[in-house]
Formats: structure tokens, sequence, C-alpha cells
């Protein structure tokens, strides 16, 4: 695997939470980076174990903790995110010279929430995304720019424009199989391919 | 442990989990594949997107291209301008919510 193309992504897996990840997504994959998410790693062993084996095979990461907050009252936040961002910095800081390489990104939806909840990561990468993917994908573009100074990374009206026209072709050619649903709650893996190949031929 | 797909999609907290995810069924195939990449390069495309732009601004652009052909301040004149040029191509016009996803198809064919 291409440790230097590889991104591992650390987010929510919930439903509002899927407008910004198809966005995120596609946008990686647009770059020319491999998306990587504990959501395609295959359920017959242990779930963490798969993680950090991923952790070890990216370079880049993004975590958001937008969702490591209670969403609604009496509801618990969620903790498996700030965990997984815990393991990846500590690869970072005890890993091995590849590892030490490693460039991490922390997104969350309000700007400077993490002081409230995990101030000890100040000092790292973080943006805000307001919850809105056009915003998710210039903070990310910039993230990548900024990383890859030497050379022109595309702009992100680019990318959001050939997101919106990918996602009219994949519900426009679905429709006829799949229901608006069914096309909604497409499992993640499925998404990332059809990404691909349109990515593919759009560039050509 | 096992999941039962049906008595599971009543469990909230399982249906937003990763393992929900895995049991869906896989919708990628080689020909549904193709069938989506080739709408990437349309050889005759007559769809115009009304898509959101920068600060509160709204694009028009033309099916395959990465350019805006006209920007607006609100989005009922860039949706306006979208059927009035459909209308002559008897395209359709795409109207795209802030999130990307699909609002509204109009077709505009006679």
């Amino acid at each position: 695997m291409a440790f230097d193309q590889n991104v591992f992504i650390n987010c929510p897996f919930d439903k509002d939470f899927k407008p910004l990840l198809k966005a995120l997504i596609f946008e990686l994959i647009y770059l020319g980076f491999t998306p990587k998410l504990s959501q395609t790693l295959s359920s017959s062993s242990i779930r963490i174990i798969q993680i950090k084996d991923l952790i070890k095979t990216c370079k880049f990461s993004i975590h958001d903790l937008s969702r490591s907050k209670a969403m609604i009252a009496g509801e618990l936040p969620r903790f498996n995110m700030p965990y997984e961002l815990g393991l990846d910095i500590g690869a970072l800081e005890y890993g091995g010279r590849k590892l030490k390489t490693k460039r991490i990104l922390i997104l969350e939806t309000e700007r400077y929430h993490y002081q409230k909840v995990i101030s000890d990561i100040a000092g790292q990468d973080i943006e805000n995304h307001d919850d809105d993917p056009k915003t998710l994908i210039t903070k990310v573009r910039n993230w990548f720019s900024a990383n890859f100074s030497e050379e022109t990374i595309v702009g992100q009206r680019v990318i959001w424009i050939a997101y919106n026209q990918f996602i009219d072709d994949l519900n426009n050619n679905l429709s006829a199989t799949y229901t608006v649903d069914e096309i909604e709650e497409m499992p993640i893996g499925d998404f990332i391919k059809f990404s691909a190949v349109w990515i593919r031929r759009f560039k050509e | 442990m096992k999941f039962d797909k049906n008595t599971s999609s009543k469990n909230s907290s399982l249906k937003n989990s990763y393992i929900y995810d895995m049991l869906k069924k896989s919708m990628f195939t080689k020909k549904l594949g193709t069938k989506v990449a080739v709408s990437a390069r349309p050889l005759n495309s007559r769809k115009y997107h009304v898509i959101t732009g920068d600060g509160q601004k709204w694009n028009v652009v033309a099916d395959g291209s990465t350019r805006a052909t006209r920007v607006f301040t609100t989005k009922l004149s860039a949706i306006e301008f979208a059927r009035e040029t459909a209308i002559k191509i008897q395209g359709e016009v795409i109207i795209h919510k802030k999130t990307g996803e699909i609002e509204e198809r109009v077709s505009l064919a006679r």
C-alpha cells in the first residue's frame, strides 16, 4: 500500500454526517489520495486491531470530533473518535521514522469547541467546517495545499462543482435499479468505488 | 454475536454504526460503475446545474464543466437563468441543495 497516498478517516458514520463524509471521500479521491475507513474493514476480526493497522499504513489522517458531544438532550457524546485520534497521535509521537512523517488534521463543527472537551490537542492542525460540505472541502483542500507547498493543488471550486455533478450522475444512473433511500444508504465502500471510476473518466 | 438486519433496522444506535454499513448489500457492479463513469463526460449534455458558490452566491454550471457559466446573488435568479438556457435546447436543470444533494430536477423537453 502507498503510505504517502493513504488517508485515514476517523469520523462519525451517522446519517446526519453522511453528506460531509461523502464530500470528504470524493475530495480525497479527486486529489489523488486513497481514503481508508474503519467502516470498510471486514467484521471478522477485532476492530481496534484493524484500526491500529490502518493508522500505520496512512501518512495522512483526518479526524472529525464534531460528534464528540451530545447531539440531543440525554444522549452521551461519542468517544471513539477522540480515542482513535489519541492512537494516531501516539503513532506519530512514538512510532518509527516513517510514522514520524504523519500529518494529522482535526475537524470540528464550531471553532474552538475542542478547547471545552479536549484542550490537550491545542497546537495540532484544527479546522471547523460548520457542518457544511463545501466548507469542509475548502478546509481540507487548503490543509493539503499547505502540506504540499511545492505543488499546485486543484482549487476547491473545481472539486465542489465536480462533486455536485457526480452526485447527480450517481443518483440518475442508479435510480432505475435502486430507491432514493437505498442510494442514500449505500455502503461507503461502494461510494468509494463509484467515485473513483467517475473521477477517472471526468479527468480524461 | 449475530445481527439480524431487519431487527437491527429498528435499533437506531446499531443503524448508525459501522457494523450496519457492512451488513448492507453491495451495490457496485462493473456494469453500474461503467454507466456512472460514462455520464461524467457526456458527448451531448443538455444539463445545467444550479450549485451553491462562494459566499452566498449561486453558480449555473453546464454539465461536464468545472467553471460557472454565470454567477448570481440569489438562488432564484440562478434557477431562472438555467431554465432560460436549458429551454432553448430542451434540456434539464438540476437544482442542488447546499449539501450538494439533489433538490429538484426540471425537464424542459417539450
